[in-house]
């Protein structure tokens, strides 16, 4: 082989192909050398260390503008039902707070609004949003802020409906602390779409709709049970649970754990979809 | 653009789907072919990052995808094998919707893909209205919105009409320019002309990979369990008769 056909002295003038002199012998050094190939250890060391030094892409949008945008284009995700589920629970209660059963109205809240944030969660990952969520993954949004995007539609119509509720309740002259009231139903909604959707993104929306709804009617039973108990003692059950949400410590004490406990939920389940590129890299790498 | 791929193989559970495939593809326009079962979608799935591999590794561009998975994945442009999205929405607001996850305006480029690809009339119809040909359509233009520069396409013409198919390779002609095109396809009528280089997928190994044009029978590369001699040989004959065709 000439030396003037060969690549390293490509770009390079005469004058300094000739000061670089015959070259042909390391040409051939370097034609006739392969590398090894490196060692499964080798490879992963060597990725180890450089690892930390990569400069690391921002996921997360910065200003609020974008985000706004992305909570925004979440609405396409949701066909009507969906509001209308919301809406008719809102109309529940309006039309209860002109009825003889008005005094009910506080646990109408406490119980439904957690089911319908559950729900919500569970029906944005719906069987049929699967390939969409494959087209999702492909593109420059992280999963991660898919998930807060959606979780904001999800959970900020609920605790609006929940409030416009909760406005209903205090018109109608209710002797409850709004405060506790407030409690009452945001732990118990924290908890229920925490536990739908760390179920749901482990094991499947089947799952993530069958063990939060069963867990939450069965503690509801329970609930009402001890109510009845109490209307042996000549207590009226509802009469009886309003009270105890209003000045029941206990009740106070379970709503800020429930509160806690639903939070801890969802940063679990943020911590699954962030974990999922992770999990990737680890595997792809052996 | 190079995007390389060494030693991967993937399986689920005991069955083996694909099997130490190694290539080095630069950026043209890329046919995998191969009869149902031979790993064709399994392939795209792990190079769109949708499958995690058993073993083997992944470079795009130089970027490896054990490092730096959340920049490829925005590079990337994919057609699923099956599409099932919600009925409710239209095509015009699904590009758009993806748009804004691609996080760039994009209107522009949606009204194009959208003409170009003749759905025009029925870009403000449900989904559920659509015909199989139009769903896979617009799971094109969802695949070329964003300019991708790695493209992986699973299946794009099947349930094509033949004008459908025109407009399809129309498209991918103009956007092949400085990019990479993985297209699966069972059909070897679909490869002529079209496809730059071909691989030939049977049971999870590459029996051949190379230029269109040098597809012959002694080009074949066994593949490593030889009790699919025959039948190997026999599809491959069929893809290099398909190709006179």
């Amino acid at each position: 082989m000439k030396k003037d056909d060969f690549w390293l002295l490509d770009g390079l003038s005469e004058e300094q192909r000739d000061e670089l002199g015959d070259l042909n012998g390391l040409i051939n050094v370097l034609e006739s050398y392969t590398l090894p190939e490196p060692q499964r250890e080798n490879r992963d060391r060597l990725l180890d260390s450089i690892i930390p030094y990569l400069p690391k892409s921002n996921i997360y949008r910065q200003d609020l503008k974008s985000w706004l945008r992305l909570i925004r284009s979440q609405w396409v995700m949701f066909e009507t039902s969906f509001w209308v589920a919301g809406l008719l629970v809102l109309l529940l209660g309006f039309f209860m707070s002109f009825l003889e059963g008005r005094e009910m109205l506080p646990l109408v809240l406490l119980v439904l609004s957690p089911l319908l944030s559950a729900s919500g969660v569970v029906y944005v990952f719906r069987p049929e949003t699967r390939t969409l969520n494959e087209l999702e993954i492909l593109t420059a949004t992280h999963p991660v802020e898919l998930l807060i995007a959606r979780l904001t539609m999800v959970l900020g119509f609920n605790v609006l409906i929940a409030f416009a509720l909760m406005l209903a309740i205090h018109l109608e002259g209710t002797q409850i602390m709004l405060g506790r009231l407030v409690l009452a139903w945001l732990g118990p909604l924290l908890t229920l779409c925490g536990l739908a959707l760390y179920i749901t993104l482990r094991w499947g929306v089947l799952v993530g709709v069958v063990l939060p709804l069963g867990l939450w009617g069965g503690l509801v039973m329970l609930g009402w049970r001890e109510a009845l108990l109490r209307s042996m003692e000549g207590m009226n059950p509802v009469s009886w649970l309003t009270l105890m949400i209003g000045s029941s410590n206990t009740v106070l004490i379970a709503s800020v754990v429930t509160c806690l406990l639903g939070l801890g939920l969802l940063l679990l389940a943020w911590k699954t979809v962030a974990g999922e590129s992770y999990t990737w890299n680890l595997k792809s790498r052996i | 653009m190079e995007l390389k791929i060494q030693n991967l193989t993937k399986s689920f559970g005991s069955q083996i789907a694909l099997s130490h495939i190694s290539l080095e593809l630069t950026a043209g326009c890329v046919a995998v072919l191969g009869p149902n079962g031979s790993g064709k979608t399994t392939l795209l799935r792990c190079l769109a990052t949708l499958e995690i591999p058993n073993s083997g590794q992944l470079w795009f561009d130089g970027y490896p995808y054990a490092t730096h998975l959340q920049l490829l994945r925005s590079q990337m442009g994919y057609l699923p094998q099956e599409l099932n999205l919600p009925d409710h929405l239209t095509i015009r607001r699904l590009l758009n919707y993806l748009a804004i996850l691609k996080k760039s305006s994009h209107s522009e480029q949606i009204e194009d893909l959208i003409y170009a690809l003749g759905l025009g009339k029925v870009a403000n119809n449900p989904l559920s209205s659509l015909s199989n040909g139009q769903m896979r359509l617009l799971g094109i233009a969802q695949a070329f919105l964003g300019k991708p520069t790695l493209l992986l396409l699973d299946e794009p013409t099947r349930g094509l009409d033949i004008e459908e198919k025109q407009r399809f390779f129309s498209l991918l002609r103009q956007h092949v320019a400085s990019r990479l095109v993985l297209y699966s396809t069972h059909d070897p009528q679909d490869i002529n002309q079209k496809a730059d280089r071909v691989i030939i997928l049977y049971r999870g190994q590459v029996v051949f990979f190379g230029e269109v044009g040098d597809l012959n029978p002694s080009d074949r590369i066994d593949p490593k369990s030889h009790n699919n001699h025959n039948s190997c040989n026999q599809f491959f004959t069929s893809v290099i008769k398909g190709l006179e065709y």
